[in-house]
């Protein structure tokens, strides 16, 4: 708790009291209290300097931030030479080695950071070898705020715990966008039959064969995109395919087909961007625990979260508090949007968006809202079922 | 000898056991004595039919099996071999009672864990902390020389802090033991609970082990192999086509690496060497002729050297498969090393969990993985050994 909220002014007293706090869990038998590991997004450095043809006798030095210096001379002409001849000039300069790896291909030298998180600063000197330019940034995981709904696609691998889940927020980035492809043949006088049930409705087209089978698939795109509402699924057409995409990365849709002749073959759905990460069944793994025991991310600021890359302890089952939108008046059975763009990401909304996936009542339903003329901002949501 | 035994049935209460062969003779006599009247005592209840076609009532059975069993036990006694006896008359004895089992189990053998050997622990933090903070104060500022004035013009000299900041983790393993296997336990008198116990403990050592050599990127804890602060270097020649003389001067070249770039600052006191290669330079010969191999020659040259430790944990765990020597200062105390582990909690056993089925015990400890206290003073150098 911050000192800047410890005091309590006489307007600060309230009548009665919160429903609980951000993140607290009710914690009754069915409770599923778990350990998570938030390391996502992450990324060590990579920087690539371009290898040039040299001449013979020149010298090359390719510098770790500013202090530990790898030099070659050349002895050759060879691209290759100058390229192997740095990364063991780096392998032997203990300094560097020791805070990113070297590796040559093609003319192009990389050096790996050793650790995620970690920046690094490289530069290179010697005739035409090209400016060092970071292909990869230095990222850490992100903080996970209480309440907050996480998704996972796995399990920690580090050689000693296969049982922790890798636990993140979802977010527009680390979240990916389900594509389906329909591959359309046309025959004269077909009827094609699509249903997809996406946000846990089923939209239905029947499309009566055109001239060709390119325009059968406009013709089915257009009737898709006729009767699916925003933030769902788009239907764009390549030749005679409908390619259906998630308009909201991790929202997945099902797609079932038909033609009135009964010779199905001339509708063909291939499964082209298919992960746990495309769709919110599969990964959603539960909501961010309050804990007395983490920290504030600021000094004297009142914003505790798990810090990159520690366990997390998160609610699988059961209830917990989360933040409502103020805005929003939540009742029984409402549905509930998961955000996943900018701060908001992973609170949990009754109205959609383009950047909220709907999360299906047999994984959570809103339980008890605040009392009647209260507007603290919170919410209980019971978790049914976690993927 | 003849032993008498008192018999169910009123008939034959007496049966004769001879020295030899006469148990299934009287037994047989005597289950022809006590069917009648048995017969007549199981008529008022259901009867079956037995696999050979005998009608055999429960009472009937239950009198034969105690006759067959006190049979047996006659024979036990005068150890004859009756499990030659026929089915319907009963073995008696079971043939694995002529099987002895060795008294000692053999358990699986587990590789040796050096960490504790190769490092010396800081235990100075408490239990509960979730990370820790190593701060190095450094001064900074020079003397001048005064020509007169009032001194505004005298640098000063500052004090400046860096830290370094890591996490520290509780792992954590856990037995469990029900009812029913207690109660086997206890009848058969085996060590399971110790075993199991032992396997937890295990488990965390090896645990502990791990994350010291090569730490844990998903939680952030840096081992000894790639943190970042420790220097790193891949060996120019390999040990396996080099001759002793290169092979020489290169750990020559190693073991003084940290005195000659600190100023004669640092120097390292131990070597930690993968078995691969240390039982190559103790088997190779410094030189045709001589009867010095090339690390009797290192030991003799480099006194300052005083502990060489062989690590299994170094074999092949460089770039393409090469080994690593490891230099580092253990010192003479918590002032004089360069690394250390961290660890806030011993291997502790908590309370057991116990219910009327289940009794669950939790065994903990508490480990902030490797902490590079001098930066610079230890050195990794990956040596390929190509035979």
């Amino acid at each position: 708790m911050s000192e800047e909220l410890f005091h309590q002014s006489v307007r600060d007293v309230r009548d009665e009291q919160t429903i609980g706090f951000v993140g607290q869990v009710i914690r009754d038998v069915r409770s599923v209290l778990l350990t998570g590991n938030n390391q996502a997004p992450q990324a060590a450095q990579v920087t690539t300097v371009t290898i040039p043809t040299p001449s013979a006798g020149v010298t090359y030095t390719v510098t770790l931030n500013g202090a530990v210096t790898a030099t070659f001379i050349t002895t050759t002409t060879s691209a290759d030479d100058l390229g192997n001849g740095l990364v063991a000039a780096i392998q032997g300069a203990a300094g560097f080695f020791g805070m990113a790896t070297p590796s040559y291909a093609g003319a192009v030298l990389s050096i790996t950071g050793r650790w995620p998180g970690m920046a690094f600063t490289i530069t290179a000197t010697g005739a035409s070898i090209g400016t060092p330019t970071t292909a990869t940034s230095s990222a850490s995981a992100s903080a996970v705020k209480f309440g907050r709904g996480l998704v996972s696609d796995g399990y920690v691998d580090n050689g000693i715990d296969n049982s922790t889940k890798k636990t993140f927020v979802p977010s527009t980035s680390n979240m990916a966008a389900m594509v389906k492809t329909l591959s359309v043949t046309f025959a004269a006088s077909e009827v094609y039959l699509i249903d997809i049930t996406v946000r846990g409705q089923t939209y239905k087209v029947l499309v009566d064969a055109t001239t060709n089978s390119a325009d059968t698939a406009t013709a089915i795109s257009n009737a898709i995109n006729g009767v699916l509402p925003a933030a769902t699924v788009v239907a764009t057409t390549s030749t005679a395919d409908v390619v259906l995409t998630a308009e909201v990365a991790g929202q997945g849709f099902s797609v079932a087909y038909g033609v009135k002749s009964g010779t199905i073959a001339r509708l063909a759905l291939a499964h082209t961007t298919d992960g746990i990460l495309t769709d919110i069944t599969r990964c959603f793994a539960g909501v961010a625990v309050r804990r007395r025991d983490v920290e504030d991310a600021d000094s004297y600021g009142d914003n505790p979260e798990y810090a990159a890359n520690r366990n997390l302890e998160y609610c699988a089952g059961g209830r917990i508090v989360v933040q409502r939108d103020t805005a929003e008046s939540i009742s029984a059975g409402d549905d509930i949007y998961l955000e996943t763009s900018g701060a908001d990401a992973g609170r949990f909304f009754k109205t959609a968006s383009a950047s909220r996936i709907w999360l299906p009542p047999a994984f959570a339903v809103w339980d008890r809202s605040e009392k009647s003329g209260n507007s603290y901002g919170v919410q209980q949501l019971r978790i049914k079922n976690a993927a | 000898m003849t032993l008498h035994f008192n018999a169910i049935g009123s008939g034959a209460s007496f049966f004769e056991v001879g020295p030899s062969g006469g148990i299934r003779a009287a037994s047989e006599e005597l289950a022809s004595s006590v069917q009648a009247p048995l017969a007549e005592l199981g008529a008022r209840v259901d009867s079956t039919t037995d696999d050979i076609g005998n009608t055999r009532w429960s009472t009937y059975a239950d009198s034969l099996d105690m006759v067959e069993y006190s049979a047996a036990e006659a024979a036990s006694q005068m150890r004859a071999r009756s499990d030659s006896f026929s089915a319907n008359v009963g073995g008696g004895l079971n043939p694995r009672e002529l099987v002895g089992t060795l008294r000692r189990t053999l358990e699986e053998r587990r590789p040796p864990l050096n960490y504790r050997a190769a490092f010396d622990t800081n235990t100075s933090l408490p239990p509960g902390l979730m990370e820790y903070e190593q701060y190095r104060a450094s001064v900074s500022g020079t003397a001048s020389i005064y020509r007169g004035g009032d001194g505004s013009n005298v640098g000063e000299i500052e004090l400046a802090n860096t830290g370094f900041k890591a996490p520290i983790v509780y792992l954590i393993a856990a037995i469990s033991t029900n009812w029913l296997e207690q109660l086997n336990i206890n009848r058969i008198g085996l060590g399971n609970n110790t075993t199991k116990m032992r396997g937890a403990i295990r488990a965390l050592q090896e645990a502990e082990n791990k994350l010291t050599w090569t730490g844990s990127e998903a939680d952030r804890i840096y081992g000894v192999l790639n943190h970042p602060y420790v220097d790193h270097m891949l060996a120019s020649i390999d040990f396996g086509t080099a001759q002793p003389d290169a092979m020489s001067e290169a750990m020559s070249t190693w073991a003084n690496y940290a005195e000659e770039q600190s100023g004669s600052i640092f120097q390292p006191d131990t070597m930690l060497i993968a078995p691969k290669l240390l039982n190559y330079i103790a088997n190779k010969r410094f030189g045709s002729g001589s009867d010095k191999t090339v690390l009797a020659h290192f030991r003799e040259a480099h006194p300052h050297i005083k502990r060489i430790l062989k690590v299994r944990e170094l074999n092949n765990a460089g770039p393409d498969g090469s080994h690593y020597i490891v230099f580092h200062r253990k010192g003479a105390g918590p002032s004089d090393r360069s690394i250390e582990l961290v660890r806030t909690m011993g291997i502790t056993p908590l309370v057991p969990d116990n219910r009327p089925l289940t009794s669950k015990m939790f065994l903990v400890c508490g480990f902030g993985g490797a902490n590079q206290i001098e930066v610079g003073d230890a050195l990794i150098v990956a040596v390929k050994l190509t035979r």
